[in-house]
């Protein structure tokens, strides 16, 4: 049986589309990979292998009867369970929806399947992906390929787990604040997070609405492009969903060309204090392949950098608790027994639906949104918002792309997570300031800090210009970076 | 440096229909004053003249005309008690 989580994507669905295998084959190699491996692992929190299997016949019968181009014909997909999938769980990590059945798919879900993709289960996330290393999910962490005994990190650890794992070729996760990119980073797999509004967000369980956006992982950067071909675009369902068209994403015939004469960013906030050796030479290993190919480097600042955590950290909260209000034991979900008032139902329900996380982001959301407050913490945080964003405007004026780590460290032991949430917070030092900007970012796999763990390099385009991204990403690849 | 005392933090409780234990204001009250003391930094910023900003790209308000669109069939589908399609909640009214 063909090794269908091992196959790039493109050669996948080839050898779909020309019959040579059927979606039915790779379908069930896949979810025999899955029963075999993820005992340890624990990527998945839900599989339902009679629906998949039934999926994977359909796409069968679709090509049989040649309905149309499938560009993702038979590619079994993992989907972080903050997705809503149809008749299949969505848990969003929380007690508070444990038994919830979605009536409808999201956006990005409709559109996977309707190019052939078969959903094969969803994975494990922090609880409303508030958190990074998974650790916050009822269902306890995932761990990390590389290394069992550390995280595969958060908020999508279980999508990223599961590519960089070899259970599917291809995920979907949520970034908010770097959810994408930091497991990405920390299990060697390729993760995207879109332009803000370049995704619908219809249908993804709602965290911080200004900063969420779904992207994909893969095991290289072409298996990533053709996911995120198939989700990006306008959608009717999703206000903020933009209408700005999504350029073609062939596969560059020489990829290394995107990087002769590139301009590339390197700002020198993301490489100061606090960044670990082993990290700090990878990049600089990557700087110097990018110079030896023609890409010119400039150091540049962007001077409101150290203000992104505090600013994050106001805003994603304060939007949570807003988000987080519906669950009140009435429309979704878990309900508390024994309330018999409706006061103490809502107290009852989200006390014991909700974990401490959770809790802790709720308050803190509220805290800054409480009159006497909201001036001094959520509208200045807004307006140090637009700093943050006027900076990347401004640089985006010098060069293409810049250049960052993804993370500060390599993956950490599951054992050695700080307790204290702010140091965990101050982890996302490299990812929400693109967030809060709304410009795409991807990271790649680019090389191995001290004792084998992967290292992600991030790279962050203008406004809607994930098609400079990926091709650049392609011709670092094509250079041997991370190889 | 703004610390969040425990009166404080059982007010944000009640906002938030959240019930805190003793020793969840134990922690909360630690961890929650490290976290706004830390966000505090927000005020050095000079922010003169700058606009709040509420999204990160511009997009045009969005109307659609007022029908139905989803059955409502399906909209309930996911609360936990219905009763002839309709959402069951505790009494809200007291009887006279």
């Amino acid at each position: 049986m063909t090794d269908a989580g091992r196959a790039p994507v493109a050669e996948l669905v080839e050898m779909v589309v020309r019959g040579r295998l059927s979606a039915r084959d790779v379908v069930e190699s896949c979810l025999a990979r899955i029963s075999e491996n993820d005992g340890e692992i624990r990527a998945f929190v839900t599989v339902e292998a009679e629906k998949a299997l039934a999926r994977a016949d359909e796409v069968d019968r679709r090509i049989r009867e040649d309905e149309g181009s499938l560009p993702l014909a038979g590619v079994p997909v993992a989907v972080k369970d903050n997705i809503l999938t149809r008749g299949l769980r969505t848990t969003a990590g929380s007690r508070i929806l444990e038994n919830l059945v979605p009536p409808h798919s999201a956006t990005v879900v409709e559109r996977l399947e309707a190019a052939g993709a078969v959903v094969v289960g969803k994975t494990n996330l922090d609880e409303f992906a508030m958190g990074s290393t998974t650790d916050t999910s009822i269902f306890g962490p995932t761990r990390n390929p590389v290394d069992t005994d550390r995280t595969a990190g958060g908020s999508s650890g279980g999508s990223a787990a599961a590519v960089g794992a070899g259970l599917v070729p291809a995920a979907l996760g949520s970034d908010t604040g770097g959810s994408i990119r930091q497991p990405a980073a920390f299990t060697g797999t390729v993760g995207l997070k879109p332009t803000y509004g370049r995704v619908s967000r219809y249908g993804l369980v709602a965290f911080g609405s200004s900063l969420d956006q779904i992207g994909p992982f893969g095991r290289c950067v072409d298996d990533v492009a053709r996911v995120f071909a198939v989700i990006a675009g306008h959608d009717p369902r999703d206000s903020t969903s933009s209408r700005e068209p999504v350029p073609e994403l062939g596969p560059p015939s020489e990829p290394v060309n995107a990087l002769e004469g590139l301009r590339v960013g390197w700002p020198t906030e993301y490489f100061a204090k606090g960044l670990d050796p082993g990290v700090a030479e990878v990049l600089s290993a990557v700087r110097e392949h990018m110079t030896s190919v023609g890409a010119e480097i400039v150091e540049l600042s962007l001077p409101h950098t150290e203000y992104a955590i505090a600013a994050y950290y106001v805003i994603a909260p304060a939007e949570a608790s807003s988000n987080l209000s519906r669950y009140d034991g009435i429309r979704y979900g878990r309900r508390a027994t024994h309330a018999d008032t409706l006061d103490s139902l809502y107290l009852r329900t989200r006390s014991e639906g909700f974990g401490d996380e959770v809790k802790r982001r709720i308050l803190l959301g509220t805290f800054v949104l409480s009159s006497g407050y909201f001036d001094a913490y959520y509208l200045q945080a807004q307006r140090v918002r637009r700093r943050i964003r006027d900076d990347f405007e401004r640089a985006f004026e010098a060069v293409d792309v810049l250049l960052t780590p993804t993370t500060p460290t390599p993956a950490f032991r599951l054992d050695e997570k700080p307790s204290d949430p702010l140091s965990l917070y101050l982890a996302d030092v490299y990812t929400v300031a693109p967030s809060l900007a709304g410009v795409p970012a991807l990271s790649l796999p680019a090389g191995e800090a001290p004792g084998g763990l992967p290292v992600g390099a991030q790279l962050i385009a203008p406004w809607f210009r994930e098609d400079r991204l990926l091709a650049v990403g392609a011709g670092l690849e094509a250079i041997g970076v991370g190889g | 440096m703004k610390g969040l005392t425990r009166e404080e933090l059982r007010h944000l409780g009640h906002l938030a229909q959240l019930e805190l234990s003793d020793t969840d204001l134990e922690h909360l009250e630690g961890e929650l004053s490290r976290i706004v003391g830390y966000v505090e930094q927000l005020s050095a910023v000079d922010v003169e003249g700058v606009e709040p900003l509420i999204q990160p790209i511009a997009l045009p308000t969005v109307t659609r005309p007022d029908v139905v669109g989803e059955e409502p069939s399906s909209v309930v589908s996911t609360a936990p008690r219905l009763k002839d399609g309709m959402y069951v909640v505790p009494p809200v009214i007291e009887n006279p």
